[in-house]
């Protein structure tokens, strides 16, 4: 395997990530390039990278990889979303001798459809949810060795038609015969499966990496269980649940994964785990997450340069303490969106736009103040993720965070992240996927009619036109004003 | 004590409030708080806040909540003639200090809430906009130059609807 250096990259995205992966590109010296449409010409992305050229579209591959190679780039970044799952795409970058920093288009199309990938990664050894198919007359035999609670479901189904769920023996015949009945009138086809139900789960994920040299590498969990309508909205690093046993097996999995698909780069295995500590394989990302850089703290990694490194052909060379995560950090994903008005999106300039800034804290963001968010693109406007010793403390220095993250002109969900941030169970990492769908009344806004009282009062007093601006900064005044003051009481 | 009426589920309500700058002071009814044009003391902790006004609305970020207000600025309804900002159809200066712009010219045409002038006192910008729909009879200033209290900046002609 020869070795290359690259030293231009196009990075085939924008926002947050493209920022990110800019990052990156300028500490290891590389030239960076991004593609940007016309209403995103001002955008942070633009002014992050090298050279920014205008495309028509951020989906135009062909479009994309000429440009990549006309200004002299010899990888290309997909990022997450867009190309960057595109097989197609994939082989088209290798076709015009761009290398993609990513797997190789088999192991993309192959993770890409659902059911192909589970076939294979249950071939590769890692633990699947519980199923039975087979004759009829013998569902007895199989919901035993399923397990209950269990889910009868139609073979053609899906949106939930000619679904049961069964918690007791007795009642599988009955049930089995409804879905049949139901599957028959939906689909025409009333053949049933059976699969073991997982009550309350959660959701872990695990960071995996392979070279060109055959070497496979997982880290540690990621935990995302904190979700609404399947949108990750709160993840951290390590997870409260798993123990170094739970987590030597999870990765042990993700090894496997990695071989069995002798893949090339960054990727996630997805599982869901049980309340008896069981976890089952749910699916493969074949790409960089959104979440990554909680496992880049506790692992003290930069996962982009380890892409980088993989895609010029050197060996993934990784301490053997990579295996430990190191203290806790915790992501929170701020998104333009209204949590008091049934999460409607919300579009608008962003007046204030001012981010916290402070010992281990990190923001991943493609905005800055005075930008349009509009809803032509992913409503996230930022992560902050913070760092900590323990848990704890990186809890409270993520409240703290959010506490001073400024937006104003745009509604955001930053009320409701901390609203989440402060309850108990969030607290005691006692949750589960379902935990915000299921509890929504605990997360309703709480409103402090004193400090709505001083809110308007400020308002009154210092609204009267932008938010007021102090011109010359406070630190060239001999003393603090708080220093100065002599004889002021507390209320 | 400036009173501002804001509106409180469709109820309008209203609060007493004065900033005393060299004491670092905001006194909202029988209660005051430590304060500087950034932050305000809240629970023995500085908290920064933030505030977004557009027309007679503002939005003010505070300990992670945004709190919407219709605001109603007596200052803004009836200062023509008065010693404050930008009454009627005569703007004054509110406070000795330095103009930094001048956003309109004779002749233009201003609506309601159009910012005139910007000013520089005490450190902090002040935005001075209109309160009366109108053409701009005369401009008395321009950027740069110092002026003082009550000072005259430009005066507009105001049009009855």
């Amino acid at each position: 395997m020869t070795e290359m250096k690259f030293d231009t990259i196009f990075i085939a995205n924008r926002g947050e990530i493209a920022c990110r992966i800019a990052s990156t590109l300028r500490s290891l010296g590389i030239r960076s390039i991004a593609p940007f449409t016309p209403p995103d010409a001002d955008s942070l992305h633009v002014q992050t990278v090298d050279l920014a050229v205008p495309v028509e579209s951020y989906l135009d591959g062909e479009a994309l990889i000429k440009l990549a190679l006309e200004n002299g780039a010899q990888a290309l970044h997909p990022g997450y979303g867009f190309l960057s799952e595109n097989a197609t795409f994939c082989q088209q970058c290798a076709a015009a001798g761009l290398e993609f920093i990513g797997p190789d288009p088999q192991a993309i199309s192959k993770m890409g459809d659902k059911l192909v990938a589970k076939e294979f990664m249950a071939d590769a050894g890692l633990p699947m949810v519980p199923s039975w198919s087979g004759d009829p007359d013998k569902v007895a035999e199989g919901a035993e060795r399923v397990g209950f609670p269990l889910l009868v479901k139609a073979a053609a189904g899906g949106g939930g038609k000619g679904m049961r769920l069964v918690r007791q023996p007795e009642k599988l015949a009955e049930a089995v015969e409804r879905a049949q009945g139901e599957a028959l009138k939906a689909f025409g086809d009333d053949r049933i499966f059976l699969e073991r139900f997982i009550e309350n789960p959660r959701h872990i994920e695990v960071q995996i990496f392979g070279d060109k040299h055959g070497n496979a590498v997982c880290f540690g969990e990621r935990e995302c269980s904190l979700q609404r309508r399947y949108q990750k909205i709160v993840e951290e690093a390590p997870s409260k649940v798993v123990t170094p046993e739970l987590r030597a097996r999870l990765v042990e999995a993700g090894v496997n994964a990695v071989k069995a698909l002798r893949y090339c780069g960054a990727g996630t295995v997805e599982f869901i785990l049980d309340q008896q500590g069981e976890f089952y394989f749910l699916e493969v990302n074949t790409r960089l997450q959104v979440e990554h850089p909680v496992t880049e703290l506790v692992y003290g990694v930069d996962l982009v340069a380890l892409q980088i490194a993989v895609a010029q052909g050197e060996p993934l060379e990784l301490p053997e303490s990579y295996l430990n995560p190191r203290g806790w950090s915790i992501e929170a994903r701020i998104y333009a969106e209204d949590p008091d008005n049934n999460f409607l999106p919300s579009v608008g300039t962003l007046h204030t736009f001012h981010p916290p800034s402070g010992h281990n804290l990190r923001l991943d963001t493609g905005f800055k103040q005075g930008d349009e968010v509009s809803i032509h693109f992913d409503p996230m406007l930022a992560k902050l993720i913070s760092y900590g010793r323990t848990r704890e403390e990186a809890r409270l220095n993520l409240l703290a965070g959010l506490k001073d993250f400024a937006v104003l002109g745009v509604t955001t969900n930053i009320p409701y992240l901390i609203r989440i941030l402060s309850h108990q169970t969030f607290i005691e990492a006692d949750f589960d996927t379902q935990f915000l769908e299921r509890n929504p009344e605990h997360f309703e806004p709480r409103v402090d009619p004193d400090e709505r009282e001083l809110a308007a009062a400020l308002a009154g007093v210092f609204g009267r036109s932008n938010a007021p601006r102090v011109l010359s900064e406070t630190t060239t005044s001999p003393t603090s004003p708080w220093q100065t003051l002599g004889n002021w009481r507390h209320n | 004590m400036a009173k501002f009426r804001h509106i409180e589920d469709g109820e309008t309500r209203e609060i007493e409030a004065v900033y005393h700058a060299s004491e670092n002071t905001l006194f909202v009814g029988e209660k005051s708080f430590r304060c500087t044009p950034q932050f305000v003391e809240l629970n023995g902790k500085r908290v920064p806040f933030w505030i977004h006004r557009e027309g007679g609305k503002a939005q003010v970020w505070l300990n992670g909540t945004i709190h919407e207000f219709e605001l109603d600025d007596p200052r803004r309804r009836n200062a023509a003639g008065g010693s404050a900002g930008a009454g009627g159809g005569t703007v004054k200066a509110q406070m000795p200090g330095k103009i930094l712009q001048v956003a309109v010219a004779q002749g233009d045409q201003v609506e309601v809430g159009q910012n005139l002038v910007l000013m520089e006192s005490m450190k902090m910008e002040l935005a001075l906009d209109a309160t009366v729909a109108g053409v701009v009879k005369t401009v008395a200033v321009e950027p740069g130059q110092m002026v003082s209290q009550g000072a005259l900046l430009l005066e507009i002609e105001e049009t009855k609807a």
